[in-house]
């Protein structure tokens, strides 16, 4: 029992590293089901019409960027493979821009949309809840020109898009603040503007009352969401790949709190402590 | 106190225009709001740039005096004037800036992150543990929560998920929106008092 008491932290930690590693050289392929949280944000991207207005928002920073990356990169591909659709990339994050040029970068070719036509990158504004307001209000304003300094009148499909009473949809990547209700309170509120939201794990219990609320129309719960939203899309990637790391991960941790815990109530001292 | 007065009376007037706006649609007043609003964008903008300042300032001061760890402070200024004489000669849409951040910043960013994982195995090892009721009913939820949101969870009883979705929905929302409203109202008294002038911590002053 002492030795239960005392293991290591390196002796857990090489476990952990053992729980994530070999399944992602051995997948097991364990089956997982769509949560309806999911299949809302697949069913509104997909539901988009020729002509409809997708606002995409990256707002998170490096760090989160292991969960959010396979979501922006399977919500982003959907969206660039609907005919007709215009795309508007924002960030509220100082590095979300980085991100959207780089899944742009990697969807080159893919895809028949025009730059300034049926999409624009508009970067990075600074202010936070008071950019996402100002953005909402007056795109024309809040980004006087594009990420590639066009000035924002002489993009042809930014003619008749003004504000966020123009976006048929709008979706954010984030990992925090300014994150879902900012945009909730500055966005839909304000708009109605139907919104919908890729997050890490952590922070799906903070922002679930919006969802129930019908404010959020539609989440995606980290990389359990992304594989999710790969599934729909019939075209597993790499959060696919990482279920079964998730899976073992996510085992080990529960088998070391319940050790943890046979080794505190076999303990005979811990009464005097 | 002359300069606090003002500052006050714009902060009135300036939020007074924006909760108009907020609740009617009058066209100056909408239009006056749309400006203090990119105003907001343009000082955060500043404000950001002040912050780079005082970063150099404090950073510098380490090097100088040879404060403990000071390296990591040469560092930092480093990787921050290479990353920024980049972006102004390359722009932040060019291929060397793209490099450094694809393949420093965001490699770094998603390690620490990542470390998480084995810190967290070890701190609930050994702190996770069921010494009350509270922390049992704690215990239980995150580890049917865990359970839930992975694959492994449905392999082994399909009503994993089930159980994790109720939590989330009721004892989690419940608490959830106590907080939110909550902080609202908290905010809207906030609000109130500086409106009033009755709070002045932003103004460099006491409440006094």
């Amino acid at each position: 029992m002492k030795t239960l008491q005392n293991i290591d932290r390196r002796i857990i930690y090489l476990l952990v590293f053992l729980a994530l590693a070999v399944p992602m050289l051995q997948p097991i392929g364990l089956p997982f089901g769509i949560n309806e949280s999911s299949q809302k944000v697949y069913d509104l991207v997909d539901a988009l019409k020729p002509g409809d207005v997708l606002v995409l928002s990256f707002d998170y920073s490096p760090s989160g960027q292991a969960q959010l990356d396979p979501q922006a990169r399977a919500v982003m591909k959907h969206a660039y493979s609907k005919e007709g659709v215009k795309i508007i990339n924002v960030a509220f994050w100082p590095s979300g821009p980085l991100f959207a040029d780089k899944f742009l970068g990697e969807m080159e070719g893919t895809h028949d949309k025009v730059y300034g036509e049926d999409y624009v990158s508009l970067g990075y504004v600074a202010g936070a809840e008071t950019a996402i307001s100002a953005f909402g209000k007056d795109m024309h304003q809040a980004y006087p020109r594009d990420r590639h300094g066009n000035s924002i009148g002489d993009i042809p499909m930014m003619r008749d898009i003004k504000s966020a009473a123009d976006v048929d949809l709008m979706i954010s990547f984030g990992t925090g603040t300014p994150g879902v209700p900012e945009h909730v309170r500055q966005i839909v509120t304000v708009y109605g503007t139907p919104f919908a939201v890729c997050m890490n794990s952590v922070s799906v219990a903070g922002n679930i009352p919006y969802y129930n609320a019908g404010q959020m129309k539609g989440y995606l719960n980290g990389l359990r969401g992304a594989a999710e939203y790969e599934m729909m899309m019939k075209e597993p990637g790499s959060a696919t790949a990482s279920m079964d790391s998730l899976s073992f991960s996510h085992l080990t941790v529960i088998i070391f709190i319940l050790l943890g815990n046979i080794a505190y109530f076999a303990d005979p001292d811990r009464k005097k402590k | 106190m002359k300069s606090q007065g003002l500052m006050i009376a714009i902060t009135f007037v300036f939020a007074l225009i924006i909760i108009i706006d907020a609740f009617f649609a009058i066209d100056f007043i909408s239009a006056a709001s749309t400006e203090i609003q990119n105003w907001g964008t343009i000082i955060a903008s500043l404000a950001l740039a002040l912050a780079a300042v005082n970063l150099i300032r404090i950073h510098s001061r380490r090097i100088r005096l040879r404060r403990g760890e000071w390296y990591n402070s040469v560092a930092l200024l480093t990787v921050m004037f290479v990353q920024t004489a980049i972006g102004l000669v390359n722009r932040s849409t060019g291929e060397v800036y793209n490099f450094g951040f694809n393949n420093i910043m965001t490699p770094l960013g998603a390690t620490m992150y990542a470390l998480l994982a084995f810190w967290i195995a070890s701190a609930a090892y050994r702190a996770f543990t069921a010494r009350s009721i509270d922390s049992a009913i704690l215990l239980v939820a995150a580890t049917v929560v865990m359970l839930g949101n992975a694959p492994i969870g449905e392999s082994i009883w399909s009503a994993f998920p089930s159980i994790k979705t109720w939590i989330m929905d009721v004892p989690n929302m419940a608490a959830q929106r106590g907080i939110m409203i909550g902080g609202g109202i908290g905010a809207i008294a906030l609000g109130l008092r500086i409106l009033m002038g009755i709070e002045r911590g932003h103004l460099g002053g006491s409440d006094e």
